[in-house]
């Protein structure tokens, strides 16, 4: 990786998330690499921490994270020239504040639990596709720290911002059951809802 | 609408003035199968032939026909004998023969038809269109619909709307109460009560029904005390609510009926003390809750209670309006009570600014609990607390609160977490941080690093409100503050070993202790964590490919992994055991995953 480059994303998350230059560790996202862009996390080697950043290092060594609101938008128009579906849905998922991270489920194996418990649930995995208009892509996203599983869809309007529309189809509900009988407080609340 | 005289609707006049009765067969609590004959009844006093029809569930004319002796069917003497033909309205109550009499034996038509009416009553529309104006209904068509429920009058007049509101309000209460499986007995002995009761509102439909759903598992011995306690003081919502508290109580449940009956006398004299006088509705309400916590009732919870709203007299008004609130939420308990006292008097408390005071306030009355509210007292004793903005002060007690109040998670790991955090020896401090992912779905929480536990600024609403309880919300204040702290309590360090894995797989395993209140299985161990902690994409990943490289440290992943899955991993598989199919392991997945090393309770 250029030394360049990796100050300048090293600079970035230090302005970002208050990091040490020092501390911060960059690998490159070979799989996303566009002709013209290439893609990069970050994250603290010393404190022990559940997320990285990422950044885009566009033509003329421009590098972009997501605390630019359009960041994706900007990744898409550049580098995104034949590019398939699911590299669609790994850009959003990376750059889109509204997301910021997860796991794109570009295929069956990615994830074999979640295609397990898609099946139980009376669904089936799809891969991310374009729509037919070509203005949105639909993909599934895990996100490891909540193990919640969303069917995203974005759709870019011409010359407008990325909408993310997230539904959740999967929560791994594991909490501990209300017991069957009602609690007072349940009880007076069924009360009120039945004099309602 | 039709205009009735003032005897001449559900509302029957008695010459006493006193309890006119419709329906029932003895005063207020019907007394089924109380004639001494099945085939015969008596009229009791009032009574035209009209409304023995209806109690009896036949029509006027089958009743006149079976009693040719009956001159004018409006005037008819008390303690007439009067035959009872058999009913046409119900095949379930249908057992008398075809001569047109009830055959003996047959008490169980009498309650039987009455459930009929009531329900078709109470179910249906209004009474009062279908009530015999001037006796004449004619069949079981209209006069079926009659209540069974006897009316005190106090020799008032009542409106038409009254009477058509009293019916409305029993109709819905019956079907409430049905529906809540309150027994039949119950279900009158409380109509009966509460159609004395009158504005019959709702509050008093709601704290009836509470209470004798509360009741409803009550031996009937106990039951009827209850329904009595009931009868004596239902004008009273405070005193009704006071009830329910007290005959949920396990103490009361397991009581003898003798001493369930001193309490209840005690909670009746007690409740009527004159410490009582001059408090608010509020006020007098937590009194009383408190007056039934921890049965049984004793006159100390009275004076002790009265003590803590006195101490709040400092408050603002809305202050103390949260106060109050909170202490009505805590349902009278007293280390509630006690914790909030000494929460407003604490000079730290007395600190805060005006608008401080009520965050505070609002989350101790948010979350009404005396655990809760120690915690929020030991949060202001904290520099670093009461140098945060008032956002992030909302933000820090709302956070601080709902782990504290958690009733799901496992206590022990929750409550040594507070203690490393609030304790007063402790030197960690929350900051609460802006991430540039700090909407919707980011993934980052928060992070330890030193003495400090930042936590995602973005997730956790500035406001005075409970905290709304979303994936995030609690993800972040439940999970994440103890896995963040294990790292603390454990300090460690990021690095390309097992060790470091297993830190992480370790923090994951408290914080989800903490938010589930169990250990994880082995197949959610695999899906939700371990999965994750190998993917080169995450941030351990990276670290963990790193290990694996060095076969001494790989040996530890694959030794982990065996233990997770039963299964033996080496080198060659252990990508493909990560994916592998749980039914495919020895045990399913099911057994509970093995404990890390480390601290894994945050003691």
């Amino acid at each position: 990786m250029d030394d360049k480059i990796q100050q300048k994303i090293a600079e970035a998350a230090r302005a970002e998330y208050g990091w040490k230059v020092e501390e911060v560790r960059t690998d490159e996202v070979e799989r996303l690499r566009r002709s013209s862009c290439s893609f990069y996390t970050a994250a603290n080697a010393v404190r022990p921490l559940s997320y990285q950043a990422n950044y885009a290092v566009l033509p003329g060594d421009e590098v972009i994270g997501i605390s630019d609101p359009d960041a994706a938008g900007k990744i898409l128009d550049t580098c995104s020239a034949g590019a398939r579906a699911d590299w669609w849905a790994e850009i959003i998922t990376r750059f889109h504040g509204d997301l910021s991270g997860g796991i794109v489920l570009a295929d069956e194996q990615v994830r074999p639990d979640i295609t397990r418990k898609l099946i139980q649930a009376g669904m089936k995995f799809t891969p991310p596709a374009f729509s037919d208009d070509k203005q949105s892509v639909s993909f599934l996203l895990l996100q490891p720290e909540t193990y919640i599983l969303y069917r995203v869809q974005a759709t870019r309007s011409a010359g407008g911002p990325i909408q993310v529309v997230t539904t959740k189809l999967l929560l791994n509900a594991t909490a501990a059951k209300p017991t069957s009988q009602l609690s007072p407080g349940d009880a007076m609340n069924s009360i009120r809802e039945m004099l309602r | 609408m039709r205009k009735y005289g003032p005897c001449a609707s559900a509302l029957v006049c008695s010459e006493s003035g006193g309890y006119m009765k419709i329906g029932s067969s003895t005063g207020v609590v019907p007394d089924w199968g109380s004639s001494p004959d099945p085939a015969v009844t008596q009229t009791r006093t009032g009574e035209t032939l009209a409304l023995i029809a209806s109690r009896l569930g036949v029509s006027v004319e089958d009743l006149q026909r079976a009693n040719p002796q009956i001159g004018d069917p409006n005037k008819l003497t008390p303690g007439l004998e009067i035959r009872i033909p058999a009913p046409a309205i119900d095949d379930s109550a249908a057992s008398g023969e075809s001569d047109g009499t009830v055959s003996a034996g047959s008490k169980y038509m009498e309650s039987n038809v009455e459930a009929s009416l009531m329900k078709s009553l109470l179910s249906g529309g209004s009474p009062l269109d279908v009530m015999p104006g001037n006796n004449s209904a004619q069949g079981s068509g209209g006069i079926t619909q009659m209540p069974p429920v006897a009316v005190p009058l106090y020799g008032a007049q009542y409106s038409e709307q009254d009477k058509e509101e009293l019916s409305a309000g029993l109709r819905r209460t019956y079907q409430a109460a049905e529906h809540l499986g309150v027994s039949h007995d119950d279900i009158v002995a409380m109509l009966h009560t509460l159609a004395g009761n009158r504005p019959l509102t709702s509050e008093k439909m709601t704290g009836a029904l509470h209470l004798f759903f509360m009741a409803k598992d009550l031996a009937p011995a106990d039951r009827k005390l209850v329904g009595d306690a009931f009868k004596a003081s239902h004008t009273d919502p405070a005193y009704v609510a006071g009830l329910s508290k007290l005959v949920v109580d396990p103490k009361f449940a397991n009581a003898s009926t003798q001493v369930k009956k001193e309490w209840l006398e005690e909670f009746d004299g007690l409740s009527k003390s004159p410490e009582l006088k001059g408090l608010s509705p509020d006020e007098k309400s937590i009194v009383i809750q408190a007056l039934v916590s921890d049965p049984p009732p004793a006159a100390d919870k009275i004076s002790k209670t009265v003590a803590v709203l006195t101490s709040a007299k400092e408050l603002s008004p809305a202050d103390r309006k949260l106060f109050t609130d909170g202490l009505k939420a805590a349902g009278g308990d007293p280390a509630y009570a006690a914790s909030l006292k000494k929460l407003i008097e604490d000079p730290k408390f007395k600190g805060l600014k005006p608008a401080e005071k009520t965050a505070v306030l609002s989350q101790t009355k948010n979350y009404a609990d005396a655990q809760a509210v120690t915690n929020i007292d030991r949060l202001l004793q904290k520099n670093w607390f009461r140098a945060e903005s008032l956002d992030d002060k909302q933000r820090s007690l709302k956070t601080i609160a709902r782990l504290s109040q958690y009733p799901v998670g496992d206590k022990q790991v929750i409550n040594n977490t507070l203690d490393k955090l609030l304790g007063a020896s402790s030197s960690i401090k929350i900051e609460w941080k802006n991430y540039p992912d700090s909407v919707k779905h980011g993934t980052t929480y928060g992070e330890a690093d030193g003495n400090v536990l930042y936590l995602n600024k973005g997730k956790i609403p500035a406001n005075n409100d409970k905290l709304i309880e979303t994936d995030d919300t609690n993800h972040l204040a439940l999970n994440t503050t103890v896995h963040e702290m294990n790292h603390h309590i454990n300090n460690d360090k990021v690095a390309s070993t097992f060790h470091y894995f297993e830190a992480e797989y370790r923090a994951w395993y408290i914080g989800f202790k903490a938010e589930h209140g169990r250990a994880p299985t082995n197949e959610e161990a695999m899906d939700q964590r371990i999965s994750w902690q190998l993917n080169p994409d995450s941030v351990y990943g990276k670290y963990a490919a790193a290990a694996l490289k060095n076969p001494k440290e790989a040996q530890k992943f694959y030794d982990f992994l065996g233990s997770v899955t039963g299964m033996k991993v080496d080198a060659k598989n252990w990508k493909a055991v990560v994916k592998s199919d749980p039914a495919t392991w020895p045990d399913k997945g099911h057994s509970p995953a093995a404990a890390p090393s480390g601290n894994i309770d945050n003691h």
